[in-house]
């Protein structure tokens, strides 16, 4: 099969068997790859109710048909669940060089289900799959284990690890690779953790058949060439993601003191610029990419000087401004502790802001949370608060779930201020002056994250006032950018330099030598959110309307002050969006998909399931 | 004086009605950020701005003839 290695690898870690599957023409057709591949065997095999740090959870890591191959940046690895901190489907995505070692390994996806009875790694060596015992890496962080199983094994295998945070059950735990890229979102690491599987370390020597290979190398070539040619590439190698921090402040987007306000007054300190003026030490970049955002930066703290990859804008807004760290080394310190711990840089920080803001309002006191002085600015408060979260120790044990679960013990007025959907924390862009991006968070089917659609420069063309009509954008949104995922190309080259997307149509019928246009592609993107949104409604008999509501902070208090102060939402504005998402959806009122929308999209067996068990009609 | 605005490939795939490049006529001491407003840009339209091989900051003042190529916002990904 053109563009895959053809074959899933099975592994049940509960009898410690390993086997190869045939990758199906029906798996392909229907769900392209990565996180397609995620949410057929989650919806498929995780039973309704099934406990997420359970065995019948399954942990699916998959790539695309793009990864691995020449063309710019096919790297990305997507890793899917049932989520620990939604409790529904879960997916996060990883760069670096996995995906193309994956592939050359002769595996599309892993699909692993179980649990190992003692602490224990997998091997992919091409075709020796083994499943070895880490009882000697249990309780390490995740860039030692990196470093150690790099000894052992050699710097061939790229290796994918969980920190303490995912050993302990973290709902926010996640999985780290290379030395410092995470697949960070809905707690991915600590279904891996609750496997007993502290790594994965595959090699592959096989190559991956392509349809037209010349036709494959006359496209990348111009593509790359075309990428080498921009004006713009040097910026992005120069300042990575970090250049976004002071563009979001200047619109009023940039989370700050617990998404309180959107305007930090100490931006300069976090700036791009600054931080390739003061601590980057080298640029890195993952699989065939030339953007190279990736930021090997130097920071010391309590007299520790460490090496971190990072921090890029989402580190930087959630643990500098939403926590008001005034210096990009405090931030790259606080993202080393969380990347060793195996912590999701964006969840740590808002639930440490939310401590942090529920201490200084006395909404808890210094009892509640171990004597420690959690005060916004304060990197030693962040640091002991993400280390009591990993060891789940003290207030950590409450905090390790997340703003949600933490919100139902500290009562009423801290659930006002913790800001997730679906209980999942809210990424990088606050959102009261961009009611199109306020939907895209409320409806994302993960949880309150951007990567599914980002549409804040929509809402500035429009009008940020404006709410009526803005969700035909964000569905098409959260069709093309999950796109991304499912093919196994990094989508930053389109989305940040502008890199036409007729070049990734172009690419697909000569990978794969398949006649689907870009349109059908995006039919298939469909047909995979309106399953992840079906594995919700199976999964919850009261799901619907009130799982796609923001935060009380959202629409009760006005944007303080900054570029868009005042701006408000009003509930009656949330029930505009959602009554026109739902609508362009095909969903009822109440969020739901329509049987004839699951029919259209060749879902016939889901709406027949789901409409026996009486959820849908 | 005037300044010439160019407009990056990506900013034009958002804003389809942008030429490659635009020149604007000033009053001398203007900033980067009066070309863009003169050129009926919004605030918060515009991201990274860079003249020769260097940044140029939206407060910053332009010289007669001076190029700044206007790349858009960024998303983080």
């Amino acid at each position: 099969m053109y563009g895959y290695a053809g074959s899933i690898l099975r592994v049940d870690l509960s009898s410690g068997k390993t086997w190869p599957e045939p990758l199906t023409e029906d798996l392909v057709h229907n769900y392209i790859g990565g996180r397609g591949f995620g949410a057929y065997y989650v919806y498929k095999e995780v039973p309704p109710g099934a406990d997420p740090y359970g065995p019948d959870n399954v942990l699916v890591i998959a790539s695309g048909p793009f990864a691995g191959l020449f063309l710019p940046s096919g790297a990305k690895t997507s890793i899917s669940a049932k989520s620990p901190a939604t409790g529904l489907y879960g997916d996060s995505n990883i760069g670096g060089h996995l995906a193309a070692e994956l592939k050359y390994s002769g595996v599309d996806a892993i699909v692993i289900r179980g649990k190992a009875e003692a602490p224990s790694y997998l091997f992919i060596d091409d075709d020796r799959v083994e499943i070895r015992n880490a009882e000697h890496l249990w309780g390490l962080g995740s860039i030692k284990t990196e470093e150690i199983l790099k000894e052992e094994l050699g710097d061939e295998f790229q290796i994918a690890t969980v920190g303490p945070a995912a050993e302990t059950g973290v709902v926010f735990a996640c999985i780290n690779h290379d030395f410092g890229r995470q697949a960070g979102r809905c707690g991915m690491g600590a279904v891996m953790g609750s496997k007993n599987l502290k790594a994965i370390a595959v090699r592959g020597t096989k190559g991956v058949p392509v349809a037209d290979i010349d036709g494959l190398k006359k496209v990348s070539s111009a593509a790359f060439r075309e990428l080498l040619e921009d004006p713009a590439l040097k910026i992005w190698q120069d300042l990575g993601l970090a250049q976004v921090t002071t563009w979001s402040n200047s619109i009023g987007a940039l989370p700050t003191r617990n998404f309180h306000e959107n305007f930090y007054e100490d931006v300069d300190g976090l700036s791009g610029e600054i931080m390739r003026e003061t601590i980057v030490v080298r640029d890195k970049a993952c699989f065939a990419c030339p953007m190279a955002t990736g930021k090997v930066c130097k920071a010391s703290f309590r007299g520790k000087t460490v090496l971190v990859e990072g921090p890029e804008y989402e580190t930087t807004a959630l643990i500098g401004s939403n926590c008001a760290l005034s210096s990009i080394e405090e931030v790259a310190y606080a993202n080393y502790v969380c990347d060793e711990l195996g912590l999701d840089t964006i969840s740590t920080g808002n639930v440490v802001g939310f401590a942090m803001e529920c201490f200084e309002k006395g909404i808890i006191n210094k009892e509640d949370i171990d004597g420690i002085e959690a005060r916004f600015g304060s990197l030693d408060a962040f640091c002991d608060l993400a280390y009591k979260i990993a060891a789940k120790e003290g207030v950590g044990e409450l905090l390790a779930q997340g703003v949600a679960g933490a919100a139902k013990v500290w009562g009423d007025e801290s659930d006002r201020i913790a800001i997730h959907v679906k209980g999942l924390e809210w990424s990088g862009y606050e959102s009261r002056g961009a009611p199109s991006m306020m939907l895209a968070y409320m409806t994302c089917d993960i949880g309150a994250h951007h990567n599914r659609a980002w549409s804040i420069t929509h809402d500035i063309e429009v009008g940020r006032d404006i709410i009526e009509g803005k969700a035909a954008k964000v569905v098409e949104f959260q069709h093309v950018r999950p796109l991304f995922d499912c093919i196994g190309v990094c989508r930053l080259q389109w989305v940040e330099m502008g890199f036409p997307l007729e070049y990734y149509a172009k690419l697909y019928p000569v990978i794969t030598g398949r006649n689907d246009s870009w349109e059908d592609l995006l039919v298939k993107c469909e047909r995979i959110w309106n399953l992840t949104r079906s594995f919700a409604v199976r999964e919850r008999e009261d799901f619907g309307r009130k799982d796609d509501w923001p935060p009380r902070r959202f629409y009760e208090e006005p944007v303080p002050d900054g570029p868009v102060a005042g701006s408000h939402i009003t509930e009656d504005d949330l029930n505009v969006l959602l009554d026109e998402y739902y609508e362009a959806r095909g969903w009822d009122v109440n969020g739901r998909p329509k049987s004839e929308t699951l029919e259209r999209l060749g879902l016939k067996d889901v709406a027949i399931e789901l409409r026996k068990m009486g959820r849908i009609s | 004086m005037k300044v010439t605005l160019k407009f990056s490939r990506a900013l034009r795939g958002i804003y389809k009605h942008l030429d490659e490049e635009m020149e604007i006529t000033l009053e001398a001491g203007a900033t980067a950020r009066d070309a863009l407003l003169a050129a009926n840009f919004i605030e918060g339209t515009w991201g990274v701005l860079i003249t020769g091989d260097r940044l140029c900051r939206a407060n910053e003042e332009l010289e007669d003839g001076q190029e700044i190529m206007v790349l858009p916002p960024v998303s983080g990904g």
